[in-house]
C-alpha cells in the first residue's frame, strides 16, 4: 500500500503531482477479516451490491474520500490494513441502514470496524480524552473556561448538574468501566 | 405375496458409474444380499437405468421367476417409474418393487467413510428385502379425463396457450378479470416510428442497423392473435370474470366462475362508440393511469379486444338516481342493458393453466422517490401509455404537470426489484430491456431529449440483447450512470426534479436536474394471487409467484397434477419466454387429457371403512382435498379419491381410529423394515 508522490510531466507540458499507486495484491486480502466483522456485530458485508444508495444518503459522504460504500468494498475484499489505516468518518446516523436495499447495516459495520481499530491499533487520542471525561465527570465534555463564562452570562448555576446525584452516578459508571475492562481497553485511569 | 414362504426376491445393485461404486463395495453388497433369506438372485450393474441394465433386469427376472424386486440404486424420485415400467414389461406387477436409496443416502452423504457407508447400504437393503416380502400386487387407479381446459388469465401467455389448445381441438374456457384481453402486453403499446408512418418523422436519426425484434410494436403483434382467438369456435372467452371456487382433481376439476356485469350486451355491441359520444359523464381513466379522461360507458383502450363497451356503474348517472339513458338511446342496436347482473358460470374441465401474469409494482411506499408526491415522477407503465399512438397523449412523451415535452429524462432502475426490504429481493429480469426500448422510443419521438439511466447492474442477456444495449448507447446516445438514487427532490418553481445519487464509478455524489423521472418498476404477483393459489392448492415461491414442480426439470408443472403454470404467473419473464412457456403448457395439457384415461400411481392412502368412525379429521388435514365423506348405510365414512391422493401420509397420522393406511407404507410393511434394521448388524 505504499504510495509516494512523484513529479511527472504530462503531455501539454503541465507539471502535476501524481500518485504512484501499487496494485493490490492477494497477500493484502485477509479472508478471515469478514468473520471478525460478523463476530463484532458488523453483519455480512457480502450482501452489499455496491449500488451506492448508502453513500447518496450519507450526511458526511462529501467530507471524506473513502465513502461508506468504499469501506464496504474494502471489507468484502478483506483489505484489513487498508481499511484500518485510511481516514473515514461516520456520524452513525443510520440513514444508510434505512435505505439499504440489500438489508445491510453499514453503520453497524462502521461500529464493528471501530472495535477492531481500538483493539488492534489503540484508540485515537480524542476517544481517550472523551472516555476520561466520562470516567471523571459522568459526561463527555468538561464544563470549564468558556462554558462557565457563558453559563454565568445566562444566569445559570456554575455546574449543570446536582452534585448529590452526580457523584453516585460517576461511581456507577466507574464500576461498569472496571468490570467490563473498558478502562484497560481505552487506556484511561480510574484511580484519581 | 401374502404368504412369506412364497417370496422369491431378486436384488439388483447399481454402481451408478462411480457415483455409488467409488464409495460402496457393490460386490460385497451383492454377496450380502444373496446370503439373505428368500433372495433368489442378486446382480450388480454399472448403470441399471440404461437400456442394457434394464434388459439385464428383465432377463434375470424371466430366468429366475422372482416375484418381487429390490433395487439398490438412487432416489425413487429419479427412476422409480423407470424400474416399475421395466418389471411390468418383465411380467411382474409394477408395485412389487422396492428402491433402496444407496446413492443419496449412502454414497453421497458418507463419501469419506466407505466402510460404514457399505454397512448402511446393507441395512437399507435388508430392510428393503423384508419389506418386499410383504408386497401384494396392486392395480393403478384409473381416472376418466374431461377434455375441456380452463385457462386463467388472458394476457399473452394465456391467449397463446388457449389458442394452441383450441387449434388442437380442445374446448378452452379463457377467464380474464379485465374487460379486455391482452393483459400487460396490450397496454404497452410502444410503437416505434418505423411501425407507424407519422408525418414529420425526424431525419437526424439514421436507421443504420435496421429494426430490432424487441422493438416490434406490441399492439401490432398481439392484436391479430386476439382476433383469431376471440372468433375461434373452440374458445369460450369470459371477460370481467374471476375464478371463485375450484374443486375436484386431475381430469375432473369443477370450477365456479363469477362474471361481473358489463351492462352492455356483448352480442349486440359492435363497438361503434355512439354511446360514448353521447355519455355526459367524464371521469379519470384508470386504464391510462389518470393521463386522460373517459366516459362512464367506454372502451379501456382503443385497440382493446373484445371491442365491446362497458358501463362503469360507479360513475354512471343512473347509480346516482338519475334517469339518464343517453347511451341506450344513441345505440343503434340497443346494446346497453342496465339490468345486467352478476352471473355465475360452472365449468367442468380436465386441466387448468394458470397464466395470471404480473402487476407493475406501485412505488407509493418508496416516499423518497417522490412518486405520487411530485407530478413529474411517473412509472414505466404510464410512460408506455404515453408512447401509445392511440393512447392519451397520442404518442408524445409529456410532463404530467404542464403537458410539455421534457428536455431531460431520467430512468431509475430496480424500483421494487433487488430490494430485500420490500420483497425477497428478486430481479425482475425485463426492466433493463424495457428501459432500453423506451429510451429508444423516446429518442425516436423526441430526438432532442437527453436521457440518463441510473442503474446498479445491467442485465442485458439473451439473444441480440447486448447488441440492443450497444445501440441504445451508441446510436441513441443514452447515458448510463451507475448508482442507486438516494433521493428525488422537486424544484417547486419549475416542478423539475433533482436526483441525488452517487456515481459509483467516479466515487462522487451527483445532483442532477431532470424534467421527467421514470421509475422502472418491478414485476410483482398480481392482486389476488394468494387467494388463487390457495383456491388451487398451489404453492407460492417466496417472491409470491407460483412455485413450479421442479425449477429445472418441471418448469411448467405445479405441485398439483393437472394444473400448469406459464408466463409471468411463474415469475418475471419477457414476451418470447412467456409464449414459449405457454405453448409448452398447452402441449403438457394436450399430452395429459389427450390420453382420455389416466393411470394414477398407487402410492395413495386407503380407508378401512370397518374401522372408520366418520370423524372427518382426514378431510380437514388432507392438503389435496382427496379425503371425502360418503354415506355407507346410515353412517358417514371417509373415502380417499385415489387420483387426487399424493401419498403424503398426513391423514394416516391424523386418523384417530387407525383406519387409514398408505399403500407401500402399511403398518405391517413399516414394522417389517424396523424389525429388519434391528435384527442384526
Amino acid at each position: 500500500m505504499s504510495s509516494s508522490k512523484v513529479e511527472k510531466v504530462f503531455i501539454g507540458g503541465q507539471r502535476e503531482r501524481v500518485l504512484e499507486e501499487a496494485p493490490i495484491l492477494d497477500i493484502e486480502c485477509d479472508r478471515e477479516f469478514m468473520k471478525k466483522i460478523i463476530e463484532l456485530g458488523g453483519g455480512d458485508v457480502q450482501v452489499c451490491l455496491q449500488c451506492g444508495n448508502c453513500t447518496g444518503v450519507c450526511p458526511v459522504s462529501m467530507k471524506t474520500e473513502n465513502k461508506v460504500r468504499n469501506i464496504i468494498k474494502m471489507c468484502q475484499m478483506g483489505l484489513k490494513n487498508k481499511v484500518l489505516s485510511t481516514p473515514w468518518v461516520c456520524a452513525t446516523c443510520y440513514r444508510c441502514f434505512e435505505h439499504c436495499p440489500s438489508g445491510m447495516n453499514p453503520a453497524e459495520l462502521i461500529v464493528a470496524l471501530r472495535h477492531i481499530v481500538v483493539r488492534e491499533l489503540g484508540p485515537p487520542p480524542f476517544v481517550v480524552a472523551t472516555a476520561q471525561n466520562v470516567a471523571n465527570l459522568g459526561q463527555s465534555v468538561e464544563v470549564s473556561g468558556k462554558i462557565i463564562e457563558i453559563r454565568r452570562e445566562m444566569e445559570l448555576p456554575a455546574e449543570p448538574f446536582d452534585r448529590r446525584y452526580r457523584d453516585k452516578a460517576v461511581m456507577d459508571i466507574r464500576i461498569i468501566m472496571k468490570t467490563t475492562s473498558f478502562d484497560k481497553l481505552i487506556g484511561i485511569n480510574l484511580e484519581d | 405375496m401374502t404368504e412369506e414362504q412364497e417370496a422369491k426376491i431378486g436384488v439388483f445393485v447399481c454402481r451408478c458409474g462411480a457415483n455409488i461404486g467409488r464409495v460402496i463395495d457393490c460386490e460385497n453388497l451383492r454377496e450380502y444380499a444373496s446370503s439373505l433369506k428368500d433372495v433368489e438372485t442378486s446382480v450388480t450393474h454399472d448403470y441399471l437405468c440404461s437400456d442394457d441394465g434394464l434388459r439385464c433386469m428383465r432377463e434375470e427376472i424371466s430366468r429366475t421367476g422372482v416375484r418381487a424386486i429390490v433395487v439398490a440404486a438412487c432416489t425413487p424420485r429419479l427412476h422409480e417409474k423407470t424400474f416399475r415400467d421395466n418389471i411390468e414389461a418383465a411380467g411382474i406387477n409394477r408395485y412389487m418393487l422396492h428402491l433402496a436409496n444407496i446413492r443419496e443416502q449412502c454414497a453421497w452423504v458418507h463419501a469419506d467413510e466407505p466402510y460404514r457407508a457399505t454397512q448402511k447400504a446393507k441395512d437399507l437393503l435388508r430392510m428393503g428385502v423384508m419389506k418386499a416380502k410383504t408386497f401384494t400386487p396392486a392395480e393403478a387407479a384409473t381416472v376418466q379425463l374431461n377434455r375441456d381446459v380452463l385457462v386463467i388469465g388472458g394476457g399473452v401467455a394465456g391467449i397463446e396457450a388457449a389458442y394452441d389448445l383450441a387449434e388442437l381441438g380442445y374446448k378452452v374456457h379463457l377467464v380474464e378479470r379485465k374487460p379486455v384481453l391482452g393483459g400487460n402486453m396490450a397496454t404497452s403499446f410502444t410503437c416505434l416510428l418505423w411501425c407507424h408512418e407519422v408525418p414529420g418523422k425526424p431525419q437526424n436519426i439514421s436507421f443504420r442497423k435496421g429494426t430490432f425484434p424487441t422493438c416490434d410494436c406490441s399492439g401490432c403483434t398481439i392484436t391479430p392473435r386476439l382476433v383469431e382467438l376471440i372468433d375461434h369456435p373452440n374458445v369460450n372467452v369470459l371477460t370481467m370474470s374471476e375464478v371463485k371456487e375450484v374443486g375436484g382433481y386431475v381430469g375432473n376439476f369443477k370450477v365456479r366462475v363469477v362474471k361481473k356485469p358489463r351492462y352492455v350486451d356483448e352480442g349486440k355491441c359492435v363497438g361503434c362508440g355512439n354511446c360514448s359520444t353521447a355519455c355526459p359523464v367524464s371521469v379519470n381513466n384508470e386504464y391510462d393511469y389518470g393521463l386522460a379522461d373517459r366516459k362512464a360507458i367506454f372502451l379501456p383502450y382503443q385497440q382493446g379486444i373484445p371491442r365491446k363497451y362497458l358501463v362503469d356503474m360507479d360513475s354512471c348517472l343512473r347509480s346516482k338516481g338519475a334517469e339518464c339513458s343517453l347511451c341506450l338511446d344513441s345505440c343503434p342496436f340497443e346494446a346497453p342493458n342496465y339490468s345486467d347482473r352478476e352471473k355465475e358460470i360452472n365449468l367442468e374441465v380436465g386441466a387448468i393453466i394458470v397464466a395470471t401474469g404480473f402487476e407493475a409494482y406501485k412505488p407509493h411506499v418508496m416516499g423518497y422517490l417522490g412518486y405520487k408526491e411530485f407530478p413529474n415522477v411517473v412509472t414505466i407503465m404510464e410512460l408506455e401509455r404515453m408512447l401509445d399512438k392511440a393512447g392519451p397523449t397520442s404518442g408524445a412523451v409529456v410532463r404530467p404537470s404542464d403537458r410539455k415535452v421534457p428536455k431531460r429524462i431520467a430512468f431509475i432502475q430496480c424500483v421494487g426489484s433487488r430490494n430485500r426490504r420490500i420483497s425477497e429481493g428478486y430481479c425482475s429480469k425485463v426492466c433493463c430491456m424495457y428501459t432500453m426500448k423506451n429510451a429508444q422510443a423516446i429518442k425516436e419521438a423526441h430526438p432532442e431529449v437527453d436521457i440518463t439511466v441510473y442503474y446498479i447492474d445491467l442485465r442485458a442477456v439473451g439473444k441480440g440483447v447486448e447488441e440492443f444495449y450497444h445501440r441504445t448507447r451508441e446510436d441513441y446516445g443514452v447515458e448510463y450512470t451507475r448508482g442507486r438514487p438516494a433521493k428525488v427532490l422537486e424544484d417547486k418553481a419549475t416542478q423539475n426534479l433533482i436526483i441525488r445519487a452517487e456515481e459509483t464509478l467516479l466515487n462522487k455524489i451527483t445532483e442532477r436536474n431532470f424534467d421527467l423521472v421514470v421509475l422502472s418498476v418491478s414485476l410483482v404477483p398480481p392482486e389476488g394471487m394468494k387467494e388463487l393459489a390457495d383456491m388451487l392448492r398451489l404453492r407460492q415461491s417466496p417472491d409470491g409467484f407460483i412455485q413450479e414442480a421442479h425449477t429445472r426439470m418441471k418448469p411448467i408443472e405445479t405441485s398439483i397434477e393437472g394444473i400448469y403454470v406459464c408466463g409471468c404467473a411463474q415469475g418475471p419473464k419477457d414476451v418470447p419466454e412467456s409464449i414459449a412457456q405457454a405453448r409448452a403448457a398447452a402441449l403438457e395439457v394436450a399430452i395429459l387429457i389427450g390420453k382420455k384415461v389416466l393411470k394414477a400411481e398407487s402410492l395413495n392412502a386407503f380407508v378401512d371403512q370397518e374401522k372408520c368412525i366418520g370423524c372427518g379429521l382426514c378431510q380437514e388435514t388432507c392438503p389435496y382435498g382427496a379425503a371425502v365423506s360418503e354415506k355407507v348405510g346410515q353412517e358417514n365414512k371417509s373415502r380417499i379419491i385415489e387420483a387426487l391422493c399424493r401419498g403424503c401420509g398426513t391423514c394416516v397420522v391424523a386418523c384417530p381410529s387407525r383406519a387409514i393406511m398408505s399403500r407401500q407404507f402399511t403398518d405391517r410393511q413399516l414394522m417389517s423394515e424396523v424389525r429388519a434394521v434391528l435384527e442384526m448388524n
